[in-house]
């Protein structure tokens, strides 16, 4: 009866043998291979930090895509979290590991007063104020001089200090020369923490509700469920992500200013999605390690690179317009579909 | 006491008063039928009992508390649930997915409980899933409870349609034309499942529905509506000889 029980456990997690040894591999290589033998390689792992920290941002916008809504003003959010951080940091000397989810919680508190209101809109009128939000939002950090320095934007951000219980050090400084491994495994950890929690939500009744609100919104309501609540829920944890984003894109470049997070970004965040498959949580993530990386590769042909990234973007379109993981062939659907 | 009175009910879109002045009563247990021709405002009446659209004139009482100003998860909330005209189920999801999520208004687990999903919502997802194979037998569904919703053909999606407000365990349902589209066999057990969910759940039932033999065996009392006002409220039997009943379907003599 118990080890009954215990399957049952096991199965209410979703979780089957194979996908333990997926994700036992995946911790591997990044937690062993990656740092063994590309720790001296600043680039390569500025590449990875870089897809990282844009991924939990994507994430974010994910998580509004499986309401049914389109989300294309998440970079408002990184530049809320950024500025956030930027601000804390410099100006009140806090420290960046309280910085850190203080900025993603203020992200989210503006995402639920914006939601609060603009939620309200029907599918395309909400999409489009979306698109104002990052030109609104870069216009406030440009004018609010007394606390943003406007145009001069926030420089010489310090980067992540130690933190020290009594004689251990827990968080080693990043104020080193090797700096680059240790945001490599912030950023790492904290885009795995992430997801796991998003992977819980939308595994929950939770997620469940997200589905059903993308589905059919008046048969949500009319059994009870209240789409206000939950469809702030969630864009308000899509704000936090973007926040969390900010501020770790902050903290790595050391600097920000008032253009730094465009309307391009917020496109890219969607496009990350739309790329990795929208129907797959791990979509985002793989959308945007995928374009960033492949961005990079095309650096060599400096001329060429914006021409060829477009096309490149315009035929995923028209090959593969449910993102990559839906090239999964048949015999996978049924662990797939444990995903959704 | 009457378990739903919507008195002087009136809705305007514009110039045209789809619903005018409607006064009427359910009893509890009691299945009251719905006709009239098209556009006669039987659905308009439904959205307005459900909040789905605001009544311009008038208000609706359900258990002796003033609904008219909920909104429309409040009012589920409270006991009333509705099928809709053009069928609306969730179409991704499998049949028991859909009866699973409707059982929302029963999980009492917080919010925080439901994503850490701790063991009280372990044990009321348990007695979800059974309650939900429950319901799928009560309808017949249960073979197809793996099969996509949208798979499925039109009949079966009408009677997971009511498997869905079964699962919300309402006081009172409303069925909007739940027979539309399907042949004798359907008809005949739908029927049947209409009136066991009368007498052995004790639910209310409203029942719009243009199939006439369905609604004169099925009802208690039938309401008729033409262009947004009560033209009749009668047992069946006596509908059939009212005049302006009559008149509404057919047509008047113009002699």
């Amino acid at each position: 009866m118990s080890s009954n029980n215990f399957f049952n456990k096991v199965r209410l997690l979703k979780l089957k043998d194979n996908k333990l040894i997926i994700i036992i591999i995946i911790a591997a290589i990044y937690f062993v291979t990656i740092p063994l033998f590309f720790r001296n390689s600043s680039y390569l792992l500025s590449v990875i930090i870089y897809s990282s920290i844009l991924s939990c941002a994507s994430l974010g916008v994910w998580l509004t895509f499986s309401i049914g809504r389109i989300n294309i003003g998440q970079a408002a959010f990184v530049g809320i979290g950024g500025y956030a951080t930027a601000i804390l940091m410099t100006k009140l000397d806090i420290s960046f590991w309280i910085s850190l989810p203080l900025s993603g919680i203020i992200a989210a508190f503006f995402s639920l007063l914006l939601g609060f209101v603009l939620l309200r809109l029907k599918g395309i009128y909400f999409s489009m104020i979306t698109l104002t939000l990052t030109n609104l939002t870069n216009l406030v950090f440009l004018n609010a001089v007394f606390i943003t320095r406007g145009a001069n934007g926030i420089m010489n951000i310090p980067r992540p200090g130690a933190v020290n219980i009594g004689n251990f050090t827990i968080i080693p400084s990043f104020r080193t020369d090797n700096y680059y491994i240790l945001f490599y495994y912030l950023v790492s950890i904290i885009l795995i923490v992430c997801f796991i929690c998003v992977w819980r939500l939308y595994n929950s009744r939770i997620g469940w509700i997200f589905r059903a609100l993308r589905q059919s919104e008046t048969l949500t309501q009319s059994i009870g469920i209240n789409i206000i609540k939950y469809r702030i829920m969630a864009y308000t944890i899509c704000g936090f992500l973007g926040g969390i984003s900010g501020s770790l894109f902050v903290v790595y470049i050391q600097n920000i200013f008032p253009e730094s997070f465009k309307v391009a970004d917020s496109i890219n965040y969607m496009l990350y999605c739309f790329l990795g498959g929208l129907d797959y949580i791990f979509g985002p993530i793989l959308g945007s390690f995928l374009l960033t990386i492949f961005f990079e590769m095309l650096r060599g042909i400096q001329k060429y690179q914006q021409v060829i990234y477009s096309i490149i973007l315009i035929c995923i379109m028209l090959w593969i317009p449910n993102g990559i993981f839906s090239i999964k062939l048949s015999k996978n659907k049924e662990q797939i579909k444990n995903l959704r | 006491m009457a378990l739903l009175e919507v008195r002087n009910l009136t809705k305007y879109f514009g110039g045209l008063a789809a619903v005018n002045n409607l006064s009427f009563e359910v009893n509890e247990r009691e299945i009251l039928g719905l006709i009239g021709p098209n556009g006669a405002g039987k659905s308009t009446l439904f959205n307005l009992i459900t909040s789905y659209y605001k009544p311009s004139k008038g208000i609706i009482i359900f258990n002796g508390k003033n609904i008219t100003n909920l909104k429309t998860h409040q009012i589920a909330q409270l006991g009333i649930v509705r099928t809709f005209q053009k069928t609306n189920v969730f179409m991704d999801m499998s049949v028991s997915k859909n009866i699973n999520i409707a059982h929302h208004l029963k999980c009492k687990t917080s919010d925080w409980g439901k994503f850490i999903f701790n063991s009280k919502a372990r044990k009321e997802e348990q007695e979800i899933i059974r309650n939900t194979d429950e319901i799928m037998e009560s309808i017949g569904l249960l073979p197809y409870k793996s099969e996509q919703a949208k798979n499925l053909p039109h009949g079966l999606l009408r009677l997971l349609e009511i498997g869905i407000a079964l699962a919300v365990e309402p006081k009172l349902i409303l069925l909007d034309e739940p027979f539309t589209g399907m042949n004798p066999n359907e008809t005949n057990k739908l029927i049947e499942t209409v009136k066991s969910i009368q007498q052995k759940k004790g639910y209310t039932i409203i029942l719009v529905e243009h199939n006439m033999p369905v609604v004169m065996e099925i009802s208690d009392r039938i309401i008729v509506m033409n262009f947004g006002n009560k033209i009749a409220e009668e047992r069946p039997i006596e509908i059939l000889k009212n005049q302006m009943v009559i008149e509404a379907y057919i047509g008047k003599d113009t002699e």
